[in-house]
């Protein structure tokens, strides 16, 4: 399968440590909830940075799903498609 | 600042010259310009961001720059501040961009703030001016920009950057969402990467200051479909512009319905410490460590250590400890190893200065490894005290 059937998560600059310089992981999913639970399990060190205890993405990185802000999802617009882009966008302070 | 009494002023003849070019667009006409020449912008910060918005907002003919900052012009800061040159270094930042601005553009009035923006000063400094481009090189003062421009109701164009990448948008203008509305809360002062170990591409504050503007530009004149509910993510190495949509949050504690900051609140505090600029390491984890010397003393006894760098490859080729027997593994790669290594083995991390091995021995210790020892000063330090035919960067 190529990246074109899966979907892509965008990895930032400031977490590339957290996946070994990778800037793109791919996954064979059908809900943004699923990408989220795959990450959980194949990348622990990048989860560690990306959720809270309780699961929700902590308060200083987003999670756009095709440009739209996780956390504005509603449980029934959380499809992804093959192709779909799932943003991780951390605050960064660098000027 | 209080300018609103000021009356409009005109264009002369030789200003409407030298905006020519720009008079004669349909959408700026001689009615933007002289709407350019009575507008006011403050920039807070003029660092890497600041610079190219400070020469292009002078150069376009807004009447009024104002510029903060309490920084003087180092030499590391000329590989991106191109508003400052070889000649200022050791000035103030704020004398150096008034001396420049003059230059490029006699016209315009430059008001000079050579001091850090504090939660004393934020509101007075703000109050009066038209747009605010925040250039600043940290969290504390991003958030109190955001809380002061929410507060006297100023929309700002917010750029910042990491490395190759750049984020910019409008927040506080009116019915768009602030920076709070993004961020909720500050990264813990562990969370982020030091941006003096990170390193910074110098051309990437120019194009995301001139991002700015842009943005303050078609705000003073009201054009064009500014950044509002919009966030610009520009990626430099594949030069990928892309955007994501962005909501007002009905329950931020600024901008939302029932806000829970009404005044300006203590902002090193909410940040937890987290004040490093550009040029400082942030505060590393507190992890047990070792000193340069005591690992030499190890090293030549029965009791060695397994020593891991968790540096990248190109800074193993410039100094490392592979005389010792030391493996290089990228902190990002850290958990590779995880299945084959024993807990119980003794193990000393290190990287350039400490930051990065502090942070795996963090890693580790959550995972059950308790005799990991950070290497203090990182192999620098190793360098200067043990070994000084090592290079140290
Ligand atoms: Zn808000």
């Amino acid at each position: 399968m190529s990246g074109r059937d899966l979907v892509t998560v965008r990895v930032p600059e400031p977490l590339r440590e957290f996946t070994g310089g990778r800037g793109q992981l791919h996954y064979d999913a059908s809900t943004v909830d699923a990408v989220l639970e795959q990450i959980r399990r194949t990348e622990p060190l990048l989860a560690g940075r990306l959720f809270e205890d309780d699961g929700s993405v902590r308060g200083f990185i987003n999670v756009f799903v095709d440009g739209r802000d996780l956390r504005h999802l509603a449980a029934g617009r959380r499809q992804v498609r093959p192709g779909s882009v799932v943003a991780i966008v951390p605050s960064v302070a660098g000027g | 600042m209080n300018e609103n009494e000021r009356q409009p002023v005109a264009l002369t003849p030789e200003e409407t010259l030298r905006y020519h070019r720009q008079i004669i667009l349909p959408q700026v006409g001689p009615g933007g310009q002289e709407r350019l020449k009575n507008a006011s912008v403050l920039l807070v910060g003029v660092g890497g961001l600041g610079s190219p918005a400070a020469l292009y907002l002078a150069a376009a003919g807004i009447g009024r720059l104002g510029v903060v900052d309490g920084d003087v012009v180092e030499l590391s800061n000329l590989q991106r501040q191109v508003l400052h040159d070889t000649p200022s270094v050791g000035r103030s930042k704020t004398e150096s961009a008034h001396r420049r601005i003059a230059r490029i553009n006699p016209d315009v009035e430059v008001h000079e703030y050579p001091v850090r923006l504090t939660s004393d000063n934020a509101l007075s400094t703000l109050e009066g001016w038209d747009v605010v481009v925040d250039g600043s090189d940290n969290f504390p003062t991003r958030y109190l920009v955001n809380d002061a421009c929410v507060l006297l109701g100023i929309p700002f164009v917010y750029g910042a950057i990491f490395r190759f990448e750049g984020q910019a948008s409008v927040f506080a203008a009116p019915g768009g969402p602030c920076y709070r509305c993004l961020f909720r809360d500050p990264p813990p002062p562990d969370a982020v990467p030091s941006c003096a170990e990170a390193g910074v591409l110098g051309v990437l504050p120019g194009l995301v200051g001139t991002i700015q503007a842009t943005e303050a530009i078609k705000l003073v004149l009201g054009i064009g479909q500014p950044l509002v509910g919009r966030l610009l993510l520009v990626d430099t190495l594949p030069m990928e512009f892309r955007e994501v949509e962005l909501r007002r949050d009905p329950d931020c504690v600024v901008c939302g319905e029932a806000p829970t900051i009404t005044s300006l609140i203590d902002y090193e505090e909410f940040c937890g410490g987290a004040t490093a600029p550009l040029a400082a390491p942030l505060e590393r984890p507190r992890v047990p460590e070792i000193d340069v010397e005591e690992l030499r003393s190890r090293l030549g006894s029965g009791r060695a250590p397994m020593i891991l760098d968790v540096r990248e490859n190109h800074e193993w080729r410039i100094s490392n400890l592979g005389p010792y027997g030391a493996r290089l593994l990228p902190l990002g790669r850290l958990q590779e190893i995880l299945d084959e290594l024993d807990p119980e083995i003794d193990l000393v991390i290190y990287c350039r200065t400490g930051h990065r091995s502090a942070i795996a021995v963090k890693q580790l210790s959550s995972v059950g490894f308790d005799r990991a020892l950070n290497l203090r000063g990182g192999i620098n330090e190793w360098a200067r005290r043990i070994d000084p035919s090592l290079p140290t960067y």
